[in-house]
């Protein structure tokens, strides 16, 4: 069973796969995004979004290429892989599982 | 780490910064929109990133690996965090640098005794040669003057023999030349140059000096040089009356040379001061006189086996032509080997002690690393959810034990040079390389390596604890991790068991010591002073007038008022100075007519009359030497000892008897009671007394029994030798006492040692169960609070808190038990009348750990009972 650092790390590791599936983004893109989707309720903390970054990188679930930035500076963006993506919907499928479970015991008491 | 993995890691570096970089300023432009002004948008973004650099090191973390400049880092962040728990710090240090200290200043002995190489040019081609006697009971006996010539002739695997003999010599013949009697050496030619050792001024001898005829020339000490002639160079070429002789001083050897002289039976002779050559006609000498100590050195492009062999085959030819194959053999021994061969059991049990006592403190420390770390628990929980991995966390762990352990290690060595001073106080003046004995680079190598694997030691246990931790039940800070005091148990358990070892190691050296003071020693010490002399050669002829001077000392000092009575002998007890000659007892009803088995050899030692009187050695049958048997027509007599009287007249009727001693007949006049003359734990061989006039030896122990303390009379005893010749050099003056106390020094020294290793040990084992039960206790306070709120009565609180620590305390001593047979083994050759697993000594010991163990358990156990049910009941 997993434990909960596992569904902690998890967590971050599907909402970062879950902005690249709109296309390439960079660090700090991907940090404002997740804070923009979730109504400024999620904030990703910078000492944890790129070790997970690297750590998915590192895992092949998602590839970092040099390119400039819309405002002309040079960034490291990060795209979605192959790999990546079959992850994400075997990730968002049990996050859903797990979710509802908390909501129908949520609901019960 | 590899070099493609640096550099990788230097791509990585600048590729890292760039993004963060990045990220920093799209955080500080947004924030600008916003309206906040540029210094405090970018004060801010940073401030939310928390500082570049960590991040850039977890991001390394996700990629494995170790970076040894991470050490750094790791080093300053533990160095903070034990700042911020001082006390901490400061026990692990204080154990540490004691620990270490003890470790440092033992290990510095026996590096310098046992370890470090002699001072001589390649050391290990030299060798100390004996003449093999088994058949007489003299395994390693002085070579013999045909011998060497053998040696010399019929060898080609040796670069050369040398030969030595240990004397002492009067320097110095009148007024203003005032006489000294210094230890002196007579050495061949070739002593030095074998050696390798070159004289700091002036020359070695030459070659041909040590032939007969030769003008006499001495070498002298760096001491010597210094004390009496003030180390003045203009003394090299200058005579110098050297017993009597005209004698020409050629050179002074080095400060740091030191060669101690064995003994064929006893320890060390002194380190000489004078260095003589004794002419080289050792042909001239009979066959059977066992004189010579010889060094040899084996060429150097030749094998050890190969000399050693070749050496074996000269023997096995001598044993045919001159032993009657009687089983001679030439004893060869590396003389770093025969130098340190009586002190090495000693310090192996010091250093078996040491090493234990450092395994018990690394466990102590390891429950105190443990106890800190469940502590920072929900720290490092923290750090391992938010990504950090575990090596980083055992890494952070390690480097912080590591950093106590090394500066434990610098207190510990420091102290470690005060402990050693103390240490080589304590020494027994015996102890041999003693001036090599220091802390040095080996010293320093060795305790830097004790020292890094006390860190890792004490570090594996949280860090094994911390990885087992389950971090989710941590972060909801409910549950308290059961692994951790399931190390801590096995630690103690080991402390314990590794105590029973140590106590019972200390238990049976103990028991040893007290057998050897309580021993019969055959003679009475208490209120005898001794008085060394020699009567110096060139005023004394051999013979008739060095008896007569003795007479007239003893005659001098039986006037002084407290004295009781007094002798002299040139052998006392305990000091291993007798000769050995062989005894046969032509009229024993017990000789089968084999005069090989017949024969004995024995002790002897020429005394005067009073002597035995005097020491307090028992005549049992017959009388002591009379006035009359100084007239050496009258000195034909012997007392024999009841070894030999029992041996050859088991009738009892020995008074009376002749006996053959070296080929002269001598009647028994008396059987005195056996004396141990080598040590007290060494009941040595059968031994026999001549008088004074039959061996007229011209170094003599004076003997005084005093009715007051003999210390007192020290001054008039020195005034009474004075009056019969006022040039008269006295070499010591000791009480008998001292002479017994300092036969006990090696032991005592060990027995100090291992006893305060074995507090120590016994200390810590009580800590570590008192820790142990102090954690039960406040662990499980809510449910002893229940337990007494129901109405529990005390005692069955206690025991119930007290049960596990009994447990523990039972299968320590167990496990402890099984290692004391191997601690057995270890002191064995220092055990004096107790068997290594003598059952007394190691009930005793364990009854003593057991009975500290629940001591130390029950205080925290009776605290349980004292449990308010309502705090308890609150506390959760």
């Amino acid at each position: 069973m997993a434990n909960r650092t596992d569904l902690l790390q998890g967590t971050l590791d599907l909402l970062i796969l879950r902005t690249l599936r709109l296309g390439a983004l960079h660090g700090w893109g991907i940090s404002k995004r997740v804070r923009q989707l979730s109504n400024d309720v999620l904030q990703i903390n910078q000492g944890s979004l790129y070790p997970a970054l690297y750590r998915l990188e590192e895992r092949g679930l998602i590839q970092a290429e040099w390119g400039i930035s819309p405002e002309g500076r040079k960034a490291k963006f990060y795209t979605l892989t192959e790999k990546g993506r079959e992850d994400l919907a075997e990730e968002r499928a049990s996050w859903r599982a797990f979710s509802g479970a908390v909501e129908a015991v949520l609901r019960a008491t | 780490m590899s070099i493609r993995n640096l550099f990788r890691r230097q791509v990585r570096d600048r590729e890292m910064d760039a993004e963060m970089r990045f990220h920093i300023d799209m955080e500080a432009a947004e924030l600008e929109r916003t309206g906040v002004p540029a210094d405090e948008a970018r004060r801010r973004a940073l401030a939310s990133f928390g500082g570049v650099q960590r991040y850039k090191e977890e991001g390394h973390e996700t990629r494995g690996g170790m970076r040894l400049e991470e050490l750094g880092r790791d080093v300053r962040y533990s160095v903070r965090s034990l700042w911020h728990s001082r006390g901490f710090a400061g026990v692990v240090i204080l154990t540490l640098a004691l620990g270490i200290a003890a470790n440092a200043s033992i290990f510095s002995v026996a590096n310098g005794v046992l370890f470090k190489a002699l001072p001589y040019r390649d050391p290990g081609k030299l060798l100390v040669i004996w003449d093999g006697l088994e058949m007489v009971g003299v395994p390693e006996a002085w070579v013999t003057g045909p011998e060497v010539v053998r040696l010399r002739n019929e060898l080609t695997s040796f670069e050369g023999f040398a030969t030595i003999r240990s004397s002492s010599a009067t320097i110095g013949s009148s007024a203003g030349d005032e006489p000294q009697q210094v230890p002196a050496s007579l050495v061949s030619a070739n002593f030095f140059q074998l050696l390798g050792v070159t004289p700091e001024i002036g020359r070695s001898f030459a070659a041909r000096e040590d032939a007969a005829g030769a003008e006499p020339v001495a070498l002298l000490s760096h001491r010597l040089w210094t004390q009496r002639y003030g180390a003045d160079r203009s003394i090299i070429g200058k005579r110098v009356m050297v017993d009597g002789n005209a004698t020409t001083i050629i050179g002074v050897l080095p400060q740091t040379f030191r060669y101690s002289a064995q003994n064929s039976l006893g320890s060390a002779a002194d380190v000489a001061d004078v260095y003589l050559t004794f002419a080289d006609t050792l042909s001239r000498f009979p066959r059977g006189q066992h004189f010579l100590g010889v060094l040899a050195r084996i060429r150097s492009d030749v094998g050890t086996p190969r000399a050693l062999a070749e050496l074996a085959g000269l023997g096995q030819r001598l044993n045919e032509e001159n032993y009657g194959k009687a089983g001679f053999s030439f004893k060869p021994v590396f003389l770093q080997e025969r130098m340190v061969r009586e002190v090495r059991p000693a310090l192996m049990v010091l250093l078996a002690a040491v090493g234990v006592l450092m395994l018990i403190m690394c466990a102590n420390l390891a429950v105190l690393a443990l106890v800190r770390a469940a502590r920072r628990e929900h720290e490092l929980t923290v750090r391992r959810a938010i990504g950090a991995g575990a090596a980083r966390i055992a890494r952070q762990i390690l480097t912080e034990t590591t950093v106590l352990s090394l500066v434990g290690a610098a207190a510990g060595t420091l102290l470690g040079v005060w402990a050693l001073r103390g240490l080589l106080a304590m020494a027994p003046p015996g102890l041999p390389r003693r001036e090599e004995i220091g802390i040095d680079v080996t010293v320093l190598l060795v305790t830097l390596g004790v020292a890094l694997l006390v860190g890792i030691a004490m570090g594996l246990a949280p860090v094994f604890h911390s990885l087992r931790a389950d971090i989710a039940s941590v972060l909801r800070e409910k549950a308290r991790s059961r692994s951790g005091s399931r190390v801590r148990r096995t630690l103690v358990l080991a402390q314990l068991a590794l105590s029973m070892v140590l106590l019972a190691g200390t238990g049976l050296l103990l028991a040893s010591f007290v057998k050897l003071l309580h021993l019969d020693q055959g003679f009475d010490a208490r209120r005898v002073l001794t008085v060394q002399l020699m009567a110096p050669r060139a005023k004394y002829a051999s013979g008739r007038p060095v008896v007569e001077i003795f007479r007239r000392y003893t005659d001098a000092l039986s006037a002084v008022p407290g004295v009781v009575s007094v002798g002299a002998t040139s052998a006392l007890p305990l000091s291993a100075g007798s000769d050995q000659s062989g005894a046969y007892f032509p009229s024993s009803p017990t000789n089968t007519g084999d005069r090989q088995k017949d024969r004995l050899l024995v002790d002897n030692a020429p005394i005067t009359p009073g002597y035995l009187r005097t020491m307090g050695i028992d005549v049992l049958e017959g009388r002591e030497f009379d006035a009359l048997n100084l007239d050496s027509a009258n000195a034909k007599v012997v007392i024999i000892d009841d070894l030999l009287a029992r041996r050859y007249f088991p009738g009892g009727n020995a008074v009376g008897q002749f006996m053959t001693l070296d080929g002269d007949s001598l009647r028994v006049v008396g059987v005195s009671r056996h004396v141990r003359m080598y040590s007290l734990q060494d009941f040595g061989r059968e031994q026999l007394w001549v008088p004074h006039s039959y061996t007229p030896y011209r170094s003599m122990t004076l003997v005084v029994r005093t009715s007051v303390d003999p210390m007192s009379l020290a001054g008039a005893a020195r005034n009474a030798i004075r009056g019969v010749d006022a040039a008269q050099p006295i070499i010591s003056m000791r009480l008998m006492t001292d002479v017994v106390s300092d036969a006990l020094a090696e032991r005592r020294l060990v027995l100090t040692l291992v006893g305060a290793f074995g507090a120590a040990a016994l200390l810590l084992a009580a800590l570590g169960v008192y820790g142990v039960t102090a954690s039960t206790v406040a662990q499980r306070t809510r449910e002893l609070g229940i337990r007494v709120a129901l109405g529990a009565d005390r005692g069955s609180v206690v025991w119930s808190v007290l049960s596990e620590p009994a447990r523990l305390v039972g299968t320590g001593l167990v496990i402890g038990l099984a290692g004391t047979f191997a601690a057995g083994r270890v002191v064995e050759r220092l055990l004096y009348g107790v068997k290594p697993t003598d059952p007394l000594t190691l009930a005793a010991v364990a009854l003593l750990l057991l009975g500290v163990a629940i001591l130390a358990g029950y205080i925290p156990a009776r605290r349980a009972t004292r449990v308010d049910p309502m705090v308890a009941l609150r506390s959760e």
